[in-house]
This record gives C-alpha cells, structure tokens and sequence, in this order.
C-alpha cells in the first residue's frame, strides 16, 4: 500500500503533500484551522508507518506563513517528533521558508524549531 | 421578529465607535475566513504594514476560537452535528493609530472565574513572561481532542499592544456575557 498522500490546501489548511516514494514532506499555505490535530492526523499517520522501517530519510519543506495557535502546537509535537526519530538513526533534512522580508514567520519558525538538534535551514523566498 | 428595534442607534454606535465591522451569531470558520479576508483587504488598501495586518488578523482568529469553543450559547450549523459557540465579534478604531479587535460571549459563571483569573494572570505579566509562558505551553502542553492548546489567551497578550481590557456582565442564572478588548497599535 503506497503512503503517498496529498491533502488539498483550503483558505484556512496548508496544502500538504507526502511523497513517501520520492522521501518528501512538503507543507504550503496558511494554517487556522479550529482543530489543527484533525487537519495534520491523516499525515501523522502515514508518518508514523513510514518510520516504522529503520534508517529512513526524509527531506521537509514548509512554507507556512500564518499559524494559529492550535497549528503552532501540532507542528511543534511534529518537530518534537522529527528529533525523536533523529535519535533513532533516522535522517530528517528541513527547510523552513519564508516570504521575501516576513522577518515574523521567519522568527515564529525558530522558536518552533528552538529545541530540535537535527540541521535545518531558514530560506527566504524571493520577491 | 420584532421590528421595532432602531437599526439607526446600531448604526450610530457603530459609526460614533469607528466600528468597521462586527459580526454577532454562530463563528464558524466559514465566518472566520470571510471576516479574517474582508479586514485583510481593508487593512492592505489603508497601506497599513503587513506586521500589523498580521497582529490584527491573529487575534481575530484567537478570539473567534475563544468563542466556538467556549461560548456556553451554542448551535449546530449545516449537516455535520457539530457544535458552534455563538458570541460577538468585531474590530475597530479607538484612536487614529489604534485597532481595537472585540469579542463577547456567554460563559457559565464559574468559567468566568477562571478566565477571569488567566486574564488577571497574564495582564501583570511582562512581555517577556508572557512569551516564556507561551514557549512553556507550546512544548509542555497537549492538544485537546477539540484541537486547543492553552495558547490562545498568550497568543493574544504577545500580539496585543496593551494589558487585555475584560469585563463580565451576569446576565441571569449561573450565566455572565464575558467581554474583552484587545489594542493592536500601528506603529510609525
């Protein structure tokens, strides 16, 4: 059974894309859904299976320029989740971009990302 | 429907307030988005800057979350069963370079106590507590199954430019109209 799964961006949820083949996470789009946890669980799921196989690697880009609160804890326990991994012996590689000049979303970023120890990178998107 | 009402006193308090809009029934997040891009526009055509936009438009969503969660007036809207809090919410000016972002609901009166108390709390709260205590909930809490974090009233203290104004009205049995106002300053 394929773990790929995309789901489709709305005004209030990402577009989120899990290309398990290709080893890619890929997240786009503003983020205020009521409940972040029903929104972010159909791909938490195929997450988790897909860790279930040791040494994977997995490369994460998000671009996500407004969280509302319930979004900010979901992706924290996700990162949360990414370190854990890490210190299995898995391999995580992410990116975080951010809108040319939104110094905001490129500090909300970091303080998400404040205690994962796996690399990651800050890359603003061009004008 | 009793039509007796002065829609022209709505209209004065709302123009005398420079209310620029307010919304009162279900806050669903059909509500939310359409209200979130009409102030969005707004904001963009009065060339305010995009850090305000931003402020503004997070405590709307905040705060129109308070209030589908929490109200204790509730509906079900649509097929799906699920149940919506009713309450008021809105924005306007109080001075030239002041937005002021409402919202009003019902709370049971021992609910009030609590937000009362978590108001209380984060008001004396320097800036820099108050990020600290977002920092420590965003790591150390857990997501209700109705997707809260215990973060909205810290998200909305971090973005506001002054203490929370509340207030609590009863308004029968067991039951109080909970207010709060929150200042979001232009800056020059």
């Amino acid at each position: 059974m394929s773990l790929n799964i995309t789901i489709l961006g709305t005004k209030h949820t990402p577009h989120i894309e899990f290309d398990a083949d290709h080893q890619r996470l890929s997240i786009v789009g503003d983020s205020y859904p009521e409940n972040a946890g029903d929104t972010y669980f159909p791909v938490v799921e195929k997450l988790d299976v897909y860790f279930n196989d040791p040494g994977q690697f997995l490369r994460v880009e998000l671009t996500i320029p407004f969280a509302n609160t319930s979004s900010s804890k979901v992706l924290t326990d996700l990162f949360t989740k990414f370190q854990g991994l890490c210190d299995q012996g898995h391999k995580i590689e992410l990116t975080w971009f951010y809108p040319y000049g939104d110094y905001d979303c490129r500090e909300n970023g970091e303080l998400l990302l404040e205690d994962v120890e796996f690399p990651y990178k800050m890359v603003e998107l061009s004008e | 429907m009793n039509t007796s009402f002065d829609v022209h006193a709505i209209y004065s308090l709302m123009h005398d307030n420079h209310i620029q809009f307010s919304y009162k029934g279900p806050i669903t997040q059909d509500v939310l988005i359409s209200l979130g891009d009409t102030i969005k526009e707004k904001l963009h055509r009065d060339d305010c800057d995009a850090k305000v936009i931003r402020k503004v438009f997070s405590v709307l969503v905040e705060a129109a979350h308070n209030i589908l969660k929490y109200s204790s007036e509730k509906t079900t809207v649509d097929t799906s069963n699920k149940s919506i809090g009713i309450g008021l919410i809105g924005i306007g000016k109080s001075a030239a370079n002041v937005f002021v972002i409402f919202s009003g609901n019902l709370v049971r009166t021992d609910e009030a106590k609590k937000i009362a108390a978590k108001l209380d709390n984060i008001n004396q709260l320097s800036r820099e507590e108050i990020n600290k205590l977002y920092q420590q909930q965003l790591k150390q809490g857990t997501l209700t199954a109705d997707g809260s974090a215990g973060l909205g009233l810290f998200e909305v203290a971090r973005k506001s430019d002054c203490p929370i104004d509340f207030s609590f009205t009863p308004v029968g049995d067991d039951l109080v109209f909970f207010e709060m106002k929150i200042s979001v300053k232009v800056e020059d």
